[in-house]
């Protein structure tokens, strides 16, 4: 706040002295508290890719095994120091007690994701259960994420999860053959996303984490969105049952951002949900000879306009909180 | 001359250095919302998502609409296209500044995008006749046009947009004056670019602009990089490299001079930033000493790039620590304590409170949000 518009405030009466004082005094002590955690995060990126590459490029004269058994030692050693120093668990938001361990944290699961990798392309430790490869380290990831109570951790873990899934549902047959049945996928994304929407209800309603259900739903709307998409797109026969799913699932959705008030979540299911729609009358108006053009244009023209005026109504009401 | 009533444009400042005192916590919640009603905002601006949602969605319907109207016109031929740019520009034009004028719209998404495609149409009608030699006319055009829209629209972007095109217009302005004119160039362009943040800042200090700050602010930030930029080596050498047709392993005149300017200019912003407590050049000092440490490297294979990486980073984190312990008790006007209070709680506070005093009675399940109760529900809006 610059001195002119603090001496009018202060003359107009609208704040006291105290206040006044207080803003002078606070000016005179700036906070470098963000930039001085954007150099650690630079320093810490920068120290993370040159030992990976100074590995890589070195990794005839190291060998394998000094180099498992690098990583393995470095990784027990960020979950070690996470243990000594965290705060004990609880079932509500648990602050981090200083500045490192949410990093340290952050770069013992990376390297635990690391060292399963290699121990299954190195050594084939799993054999062909690939699924196993990636199984155990979800769960661990899943384990750290709420014990530790990490939300970069919670993503990893469901990154990984997805990974697992979509391994298992793919026959190995076809991994072998590079062949992904793209069937088996869809489904099951549309599942996972589903199963996600579920899992952050859960947590609010048991009161367990309370605050990792906006990770869990982000990923599940996502998924599930971008999955049923993708279904409408490639089974041409029957993309108008595909539509209908999506239809209700936003519209269940929209009707909980709406009792949440959350802006973020509104506009991502309306917006998945006009792609959709738009999907369908680019179907039902593109007659072979371009003669609906014109309906296709104002289609967009209007249905553009519409939603605006919808967002806006919509901004409006959440704002003010009558809904 | 501005779309906006002066004094929208000012409450709305008004309201957000309050609420930048309120986060900081130097504002107590009865004075914010006292602030808040006595300087009432009434310019539009929806949540930050629907802002993307309402972009995006004016720009599918302008496409579009650009589409129909093209389908209708198009009879072929270069005077119709030109007529049919100048035609959409000058419609959309009318179409912002009615929804301005209406309903107030300010950074909504809608205005944005819309500047942005006015603009588009006018340089193409000018750009479907000669593609080529058309730089100094494109960019001396794209600063009018954009000038306009930041005084008449108070708009950062487009602000930023014109001091860019200016840049760029007088630079190759200068260099068709002549061979001296070409080996000066750089030099001319610090001066330049010295030359506009000197205006800037006066201008800054005028009470009567402040609601052109943030755009003033952002034509600062750009001037300070141009400033640098205009002397580095590595810019100045593949400048003169692609434009003046200079052989890959002659030296540049004054090559010292710009050696000097790449390492010295951000290590001075940095310290006079942090001598004057002014971000803008604390964070600009840093992002350009990247800039320098890269030039270097680019032009001295001093280490591989894995050793250099390792040792910055060893560096960067040694750096944190030091200043990290050095400002666990604030020193020299500075502390590592974040000063605003992020907490979610205080957020949803903020949000219920802009609720209270525009939106009429608060409902009764809200009151358990404010945690503690120490003023209850209806405190603030209880005094009125």
């Amino acid at each position: 706040m610059n001195d002119c518009l603090l001496q009018r405030l202060y003359d107009e009466k609208l704040i006291d002295e105290i206040e006044f004082k207080k803003i002078q005094l606070n000016k005179k002590e700036v906070s470098v508290h963000w930039e001085l955690r954007t150099i650690l995060y630079l320093g810490i990126v920068l120290f993370t890719t040159s030992v990976g590459i100074l590995i890589y490029k070195n990794i005839d004269t190291i060998g394998h095994d000094v180099l498992v058994g690098i990583i393995g030692l470095l990784c027990c050693a960020c979950f070690w120091y996470c243990f000594k120093r965290k705060n004990p668990y609880r079932n509500e938001k648990v602050s981090s007690p200083n500045v490192w361990i949410d990093y340290v944290l952050l770069s013992g699961c990376i390297l635990l994701l690391t060292l399963v990798a290699y121990l299954q392309l190195e050594y084939n430790v799993f054999e062909d259960r690939w699924g196993m490869a990636t199984f155990i380290p979800m769960i661990l990831l899943f384990l750290a994420a709420y014990y530790f109570d990490h939300l970069g951790v919670l993503s990893l873990a469901i990154v990984t999860l997805g990974t697992w899934i979509g391994i298992s549902v793919t026959p190995l047959k076809f991994i072998k053959e590079n062949d992904f049945g793209s069937d088996r996928l869809i489904y099951s994304a549309i599942i996972f996303g589903y199963f996600l929407i579920a899992v952050a209800y859960l947590s609010i309603v048991r009161k367990e984490k309370v605050h990792f259900s906006f990770t869990y739903k982000n990923f599940g709307v996502h998924i599930l969105m971008i999955g049923l998409l993708a279904a409408m797109f490639s089974y041409d026969g029957i993309y108008m049952l595909w539509f209908l799913l999506l239809a209700i699932s936003c519209y269940l959705l929209y009707r909980k951002a709406l009792a949440e008030r959350s802006f973020y979540f509104l506009v991502v299911t309306i917006l998945y949900a006009y792609a959709a729609l738009s999907y369908v009358m680019i179907r039902l108006l593109s007659g072979s000879y371009g003669e609906y053009i014109y309906t296709l244009l104002l289609y967009f023209i209007f249905s553009g306009v519409s939603l605006i005026w919808i967002f806006m109504h919509y901004n409006k009401k959440l704002k003010n909180g009558s809904l | 001359m501005g779309a906006y009533k002066k004094e929208d444009l000012f409450n709305r400042q008004v309201q957000e250095e309050s609420l930048d005192e309120y986060r900081k916590g130097n504002l107590s919640k009865e004075s914010y919302s006292r602030i808040l009603l006595s300087y009432p905002d009434k310019l539009y601006t929806p949540d930050f998502f629907i802002r993307i949602a309402l972009g995006l969605l004016t720009f599918v319907a302008l496409l579009f609409c650009s589409g129909l109207f093209g389908l209708l016109l198009a009879t072929g031929g270069i005077a119709s296209a030109i007529f049919y740019c100048f035609l959409m520009g000058i419609a959309f034009y009318f179409v912002l500044e009615m929804f301005i004028k209406k309903k107030r719209f300010f950074n909504a998404g809608v205005d944005n995008v819309l500047m942005v495609v006015i603009i588009g149409f006018i340089l193409s009608a000018f750009l479907i006749n000669d593609f080529d030699e058309s730089f100094i006319l494109l960019s001396g055009l794209v600063t009018i046009l954009a000038c306009y829209m930041a005084v008449r629209f108070a708009d950062a972007f487009m602000a930023s947009i014109s001091y860019l095109a200016l840049f760029v217009f007088v630079f190759l302005f200068y260099i068709k004056l002549g061979s001296l004119a070409k080996a000066t160039a750089p030099f001319f362009m610090l001066i330049f670019s010295a030359v506009i943040f000197s205006i800037m800042k006066y201008l800054l200090r005028k009470e009567k602009l402040s609601i052109f700050s943030f755009c003033i602010q952002s034509v600062m930030f750009l001037s300070i990089v141009t400033f640098y930029l205009s002397v580095n080596y590595f810019v100045v050498r593949k400048g003169t490299e692609e434009m003046f047709g200079l052989a890959e392993n002659a030296s540049v005149p004054f090559a010292w001079f710009f050696w000097i300017a790449t390492f010295l200019i951000p290590v001075a912003y940095l310290f006079y930033g942090i001598r004057r407590k002014d971000f803008l050049f604390i964070r600009t000092g840093l992002l350009l000493i990247a800039a320098a440490v890269f030039t270097i490297r680019y032009y001295f294979h001093l280490l591989p790039i894995e050793i250099a990486m390792l040792i910055a980073g060893i560096m960067l984190i040694a750096v944190f620590y030091f200043l990290m312990k050095l400002l666990k008790t604030p020193r020299a006007g500075y502390t590592f304590e974040p000063g605003y209070v992020r907490s979610k709680k205080l957020l949803n506070v903020e949000a219920l409170i802009i609720a209270q005093t525009f939106g009429g009675a608060a409902k009764a399940q809200d009151n358990n949000l404010y945690g503690g109760g120490s003023g209850g529900g209806g405190g603030a809006s209880a005094d009125f």
